[in-house]
């Protein structure tokens, strides 16, 4: 049984634990374990009122959704550990990183080395090496975006108040809101959705299951986006960078004294957090149609609250929270009437909820409760 | 520096212990006589200066137009008719020495030679005659109507507007200079002083520009209100609030239902505004309480919750009573029968929203610097620096903590009245995240906590927001006309104006952290960065 | 003239750029003296952000009626016609925003150089905007606001339509159709497509709501079952879960009530998802997918979606063959904005024929006038107006004319199919005015 300044140490970028051990409880009863039980209570509703076939497909639809709120958390939550900002910029660097995979398409036919050409004409093979190429380039060039924004907006600010930094990252969402609806203009005009073309790279039904159908569009995404967050967890929990990470989230000044260079540091996490919300880019580039230049503003609320949801710092907790209200959003629709119009109001009701009775969020450690 | 003009609060005689500086400047009152706000000062000072070049410069940017040939500044002072002439000739007069005298200490600032900043008493005089003499002027043109006095200058033709910009851009850098002493140590009440004077004469500088002091001035107004309610809450009581608009929203909405069509009921104004003030304010409170247990971010997700909460229902017509995505239109206001527009001129009901809106405003900073320094203000300042210990002395963090999210809301609710009256129609989409986003920003450009602070900020964005980005096309079009540099004429703003808006935000938090006038507190804040609020987890956990 | 003191140069902060701007809006162009002059019209859409692929096509048609009559000579004499544009898309909101559309609408009525002004895109602007006009006297035509409130009283509980005029005069106009015609059309055509079960999307804003809303009653009334109704915000980009669960209901319809702008084009492209299989399934909306972005959005699945436009054939009209040539002729069809595979947009067109109804009615008060352009604002505004009321202008979209409350007579409504990537007329659908 780890000590509890252990548990505290760790508490930021937290390492995975068993099932047993996951977080203190309320009362005897493991938190996550209500949550899941409400999760089969909403299934076993849903199988109740709309067929089990419809109640498979929302819980696919509802993990592929929740797929992209969980890589975007990810980044959200890696750069909150490290240096205490909710990086509002975060959703458009998903967004921004969405464009670069089509103009990388692009500039690649431009050079006669055309990636959709591999993507369509060489087989599966031809296709995995193509989204491998695409997603390596994107997640690069959306990285270094990151870096980017950190050297220039955010390091001057690091020991100014915080509600500065959180302004600049405000500033920061604008801007590049503003590049893109000023400078990627898509075919149809100004302001309108722009064509991915990517769409038609991964189609086709890979099974049936009971009458749910799965096809490899859906399970790319799921899978891409589990495989990246438990790579980027295992990584921070085994490199020396990951550690370096994990050292100045916990104690910035003890870090420096240790010879951790923290600047190289940080601009690693906002590297890798860019990164994976790139990878949510690419991703969601291959699956939709079309993309907008103001979405990332809602993907990046809607994460950001998956986010805390999980225990905000906490990795592991931001995955999950992304998959939970993905979930929500999806059965919120199915079981209300009009619950489209209501899924948001009902996750942020949710989250509010959970606050209200674990204010740590899922995963996060739990604080002795203060006047 | 001996500063004749200016004394510092304390005796010098009295013979008691010196209280320890970092408590007095937290807790608002000041020990020491070189305690300098020089951000009013600049503030002023620009402000004047800018009104007096765009006076200068406007007869020469501005077509000629069918509302009359009017006077330039240059004109009014050569036509000589007697006894006005010679009042503006005393303002000329007063123009130039205030020149000197600038140039003079910025010669001996820069030159390190002679002593700059001499002669306090006779500058002030003299700065305090030309303001005498500038409303002198005023009352005689615009209230006793004695325009043949100064060859026919009147407030109603655009370049006469040139005149009185230049008479106001002057009578505000001849306060600035004249009584520098006296303005950073009295920042707040020079701040407020000026800003009311030039607010209530604002209908009459601006005359001729009806949308400016409609739309544009009105709506800096309510977004001042706006600011000094999100103050309370992020500011004095230190709880981030991204969910603000919530209550806006809740505000507007009250308003629109008691007056407007949907039920019926026609209630007089008056009671509305309270009414919706109220309203808010019971909201303000039941929606602080689920984030009483929160630090931090936390309660800054949970606000964000509730802020997208409210429009989401509004839109959705929940109970039927929001009217769903058209909105609710609200019965606007007509007062005393003035109800027509004169093609021009400002209209009666147009001048009357404003100035009571500006009444509004005075009493919300009055009642605001009051609860700063009551036991509830330094009750929040407990707070806000080191909640345990708050508690530890006794102060009970609930009350405290409901009391900074209905008196902010109760505010918001105030400017949400106003808004659906003003507007007619009040829609969900005034209320997004988007709009607490941008009252958050103006409270942290401003300088948190500093009541001056944020209404220059919210003065500034809502500029921004609703004159400067709208039209920079326009200015653009007329500047390559005028100034014959033809590639300006083809630039469309609205396409580049988002970014635009971001790149000053980072530009103003990159240059000024702090904000454009912090609050004395925040200064001493940030001159001991690792003692200052770290109100997340981590470090939290790092003390546990 | 003047000239500056040079010695006062210094830096200007943006309160002197607001207040510079406070005067020159004040700006107004030319004398009253003599037709040779110029009169000032304007268009107030929004035409960035969010909104921008609605608002800018429609400002085209606008322009391009400006262009042609300044080319035309249209006004006699060497007068002109100056355009003034305005945008009610802020930054704070990114899409169309009430507020500063009120701003800009003072602002043109306090130009007195302005005497018309086609406007505005969205009914809560339009809701807006039109005391303001209405106080000053300035007539405004609206391409596209379709909430019946604003002009008939009691039509929608939540405006107090009279509030809307204080003045009583009429001064605001639309020659679109409101959305009971529209709605009931597209009722009656569901049912001629053998629809019984319909699921309707709306994008919970006021055009697209309210056109649901009258399809629902609409439908309903002439025996089908609508058997779900979701209203997503336009920020929605998944929407197949939603149609999981009509494909469940067994809906043989997906109605959308919105524009392309929030979302049409994508619910059409996922109902060929594989995990949704609703690909034959037919798909029915308003003229707010009548434009360029429902294709790029569709893709290839646009084809085989229903929309009417509130417009007759235009194939039987020749003036629309011509405007359709002029217009792929002139600067606005580069941008691609208003073309729909040939068609265009159907606000360009209405905002066209708004704009060609004002000067039309100027034409008649110069001409009234002796010729010369009125010198009195006041009069000169009024007498527009009042030519606009009793107006019968034969344009693009048809025969309009105003009812006299506002509202355009010009209620023909016409289906149209997307057929291999292009918009094709099938037929003229004839509703009665419910009211």
């Amino acid at each position: 049984m780890s000590p509890p300044a252990d548990d505290a140490g760790e508490a930021v970028l937290a390492q995975p634990r068993t099932a047993a051990g996951l977080g203190p409880t309320l009362r005897g009863i493991s938190f996550p374990a209500i949550a899941i039980t409400i999760l089969v209570a909403l299934v076993v509703i849903s199988v109740a009122k709309n067929g089990g076939t419809e109640t498979g497909d929302q819980i696919l639809t509802g993990l592929q959704v929740g797929a992209i709120y969980a890589l975007i958390a990810v980044g959200y939550t890696m750069v909150y550990g490290i240096i205490e900002l909710i990086n509002f910029a975060h959703g458009d660097v998903f967004t921004l990183s969405a464009f670069y995979a089509i103009t990388i398409v692009a500039w690649s036919d431009d050079l006669h080395l055309p990636i959709d050409g591999l993507a369509t004409q060489h087989g599966v093979l031809g296709l995995v090496a193509a989204i491998v190429i695409l997603i390596t380039l994107t997640m690069i060039a959306t990285g270094l975006t990151g870096v980017a924004i950190e050297r220039l907006a955010y390091r001057r600010l690091r020991n100014s108040p915080r509600l500065a930094a959180l302004i600049t990252a405000i500033g920061m969402s604008f801007l590049l809101e503003g590049i893109m609806f000023a400078f990627f203009v898509p075919p149809g005009g100004l302001g309108g959705s722009y064509p991915t073309g990517m769409d038609s790279w991964i189609n086709g039904i890979a099974f049936t299951v009971g009458g749910v159908v799965f096809d490899w569009g859906d399970m790319f995404v799921i899978v891409a986006a589990v495989l990246l967050m438990v790579g980027v967890q295992r990584y921070i929990q085994s490199s020396r960078l990951g550690k370096a990470m994990r050292a100045s989230a916990q104690d910035r000044d003890a870090a420096l004294i240790c010879g951790i260079n923290i600047n190289r540091t940080i601009a690693a996490t906002f590297f890798i957090g860019s990164a994976l919300a790139a990878a949510g880019g690419v991703v969601y580039a291959t699956h939709y149609h079309t993309i907008l230049w103001s979405q990332g503003y809602r993907f990046g609320i809607v994460a950001f609250t998956a986010a805390v949801l999980g225990g905000i710092g906490n990795i592991v907790g931001a995955g999950i929270g992304g998959f939970l209200i993905g979930l929500v959003e999806v059965f919120s629709a199915s079981l209300l009437p009009n619950g489209g119009g209501w899924s948001d109001a009902i996750i942020f009701a949710i989250l509010i909820l959970i606050l209200t009775l674990r204010p740590s969020g899922l995963l996060g450690v739990r604080v002795p409760d203060r006047a | 520096m001996p500063d004749e003009v200016t004394g510092s609060a304390v005796p010098q005689d009295v013979a008691v212990a010196p209280p320890d500086d970092l408590a007095m400047e937290i807790l608002g009152t000041t020990a020491d006589a070189k305690a300098e706000e020089t951000g009013v000062l600049w503030v002023i000072a620009i402000s004047g200066i800018a009104l007096i070049v765009c006076g200068w410069f406007l007869p020469w940017y501005v077509e000629l137009t069918s509302n009359g040939i009017g006077f330039s500044p240059m004109d009014a002072v050569l036509n000589f008719t007697g006894i006005g002439t010679i009042l503006l000739y005393v303002v000329g007069l007063g123009m130039l020495s205030l020149l000197g005298g600038a140039l003079y200490d910025i010669f001996c600032v820069a030159t390190h030679r002679g002593t700059p900043f001499q002669y306090a008493r006779p500058r002030a005089v003299i700065s305090l005659c030309g303001v005498a003499a500038v409303t002198a002027i005023s009352i005689l043109i615009g209230v006793l109507h004695e325009e043949p006095l100064f060859g026919n200058l009147s407030p109603f033709s655009v370049t006469d507007n040139a005149v009185w910009m230049t008479l106001t851009g002057f009578a505000l850098c001849a306060f600035a200079y004249g009584m520098r002493g006296w303005i950073t140590h009295h920042g707040g009440i020079a701040f407020t002083a000026v800003a009311f004077a030039v607010g209530a004469a604002f209908p009459m500088i601006f005359n001729q520009s009806a949308d400016f002091v409609g739309w544009g001035a009105r709506f800096a107004a309510i977004y001042v209100l706006l600011a000094l309610g999100l103050n309370v809450v992020v500011g004095f009581a230190g709880l981030l609030d991204l969910g603000y608009a919530a209550f806006f929203a809740i505000g507007a909405y009250t308003t629109a239902a008691l007056s407007g069509p949907h039920y019926g009921l026609h209630l007089p104004f008056w009671v509305i505004i309270f009414l919706g003030a109220a309203v808010a304010s019971l909201f303000g409170a039941v929606l602080g309480a689920p984030t009483l247990r929160l630090r931090g971010d936390y309660l800054a997700i949970v606000t964000l919750g509730f802020g997208e909460i409210i429009p989401d229902l509004a839109t959705n017509n929940v109970f039927g009573a929001t009217g769903g995505p058209n909105g609710l239109q609200a019965y606007p206001a007509s007062f005393g029968g003035f109800n027509l527009a004169q093609l021009g001129a400002i209209p009666a009901n147009t001048k009357f929203y404003f100035w009571m809106l500006l009444v509004l405003v005075a009493a919300v900073v009055i009642a605001l610097r009051n609860l700063e320094r009551s036991r509830l203000g330094r009750a929040w300042v407990a707070i806000r620096e080191d909640e345990i210990a708050a508690a530890a002395t006794g102060i009970n963090t609930v009350s405290t903590k409901l009391l900074a999210f209905a008196i902010g809301a109760s505010v918001s609710g105030f400017a949400g009245a106003f808004f659906g009256a003003m507007l007619g129609i009040v829609a969900p989409e005034n209320f997004q995240f988007a709009v607490s986003v941008t009252v958050l920003s103006t409270v942290v450009l401003g300088g948190i906590g500093n009541i001056a602070g944020v209404a220059v900020g919210a003065i500034l964005i809502a500029f921004l927001i609703n004159w400067v980005l709208p039209y920079m096309t326009e200015w653009t079009t007329t500047l390559s006309r005028v100034t014959g540099a033809t590639q300006l004429a083809g630039i469309d703003f609205s396409r580049y104006q988002y970014m635009f808006y971001g790149l000053v935000l980072i530009g103003i938090m990159l240059l000024r952290p702090a904000g454009l006038l912090p609050s004395r507190a925040r200064k001493v804040e940030l001159v001991a960065p690792a003692e200052s609020e770290t109100e997340s987890l981590a470090a939290l956990q790092g003390k546990a | 003239m003047v000239t500056p003191i040079k010695g006062f140069l210094s830096i200007a902060s943006i309160a002197a750029l607001g207040v510079l701007a406070a005067c020159g809006t004040s700006t107004t162009s030319g004398t009253t003296k003599g037709c040779t002059g110029s009169v000032t019209v304007a268009t107030e859409l929004p035409t960035s952000g969010g909104d921008a692929s609605d608002g800018l096509p429609t400002q085209y048609g606008a322009q391009l009626a400006v262009d042609q009559a300044n080319a035309n000579h249209l006004l006699g004499g060497s007068c002109t016609v100056n355009l003034i544009t305005k945008d009610d898309a802020s930054v704070a909101l990114g899409k169309h925003d009430p507020n500063l559309g009120a701003a800009n609408m003072s602002a043109l009525a306090a130009n007195a150089a302005v005497v018309g002004v086609v406007g505005a895109f969205n009914s809560v602007v339009c809701e807006a905007e039109a005391p303001i006009a209405n106080q000053a006297d300035l007539v405004m035509i609206s391409p596209s606001c379709t909430n019946p409130g604003i002009t008939q009283v009691g039509a929608d509980p939540t405006v107090n339509t009279v509030s809307l005029r204080p003045t009583g005069k009429i001064t605001f106009f639309r020659v679109c159709t409101t959305d009971t015609e529209q709605g009931a059309g597209l009722a009656q055509e569901a049912k001629a497509l053998g629809a019984m079960k319909a699921y309707v999307f709306d994008d919970q804003e006021s055009y697209g709501l309210g056109l649901a809303t009258e399809f629902i009653k609409d439908f309903t009334a002439g025996g089908g079952t609508v058997v779900g109704h979701q209203s997503l915000p336009g920020t929605t980009t998944s929407f197949t879960s939603y149609l999981q669960q009509a494909k469940s209901l067994g809906a043989d319809l997906i109605f959308f009530g919105g524009t392309s702008s929030n979302g049409g084009g994508i619910i059409r492209q996922q109902m060929s998802d594989p995990t949704v299989g609703m690909g034959t399934v037919n798909f029915i909306g308003g003229d707010g997918i009548s434009d360029n972005l429902f294709l790029t959005q569709a893709g290839k699945t646009a084809n085989g979606v229903y929309y009417t436009v509130a417009a007759p054939f235009l194939s039987q009209i020749s003036s629309a063959a011509t405007f359709l040539t002029q217009y792929r002729a002139s600067k606005y069809a580069t941008s691609s904005n208003g073309l729909v595979g040939g068609q265009v947009y159907a606000y360009t067109a209405n905002a066209y024929d708004a704009m060609n109804i004002i000067l039309k009615a100027i034409k008649e008060a110069i001409t009234a006038n002796g010729g010369t352009i009125p010198g009195n604002p006041q009069t000169f505004r009024e007498s527009v107006r009042a030519n606009v009321a009793s107006i019968q202008y034969s344009g693009v979209i048809g025969n309009t004319s105003f009812t006299s409350v506002g509202d355009t007579t010009n209620i023909a409504l016409t289906l149209y199919q997307i057929q291999n990537g292009a918009a094709v007329a099938v037929k003229a659908l004839s509703v009665t005015p419910a009211g």
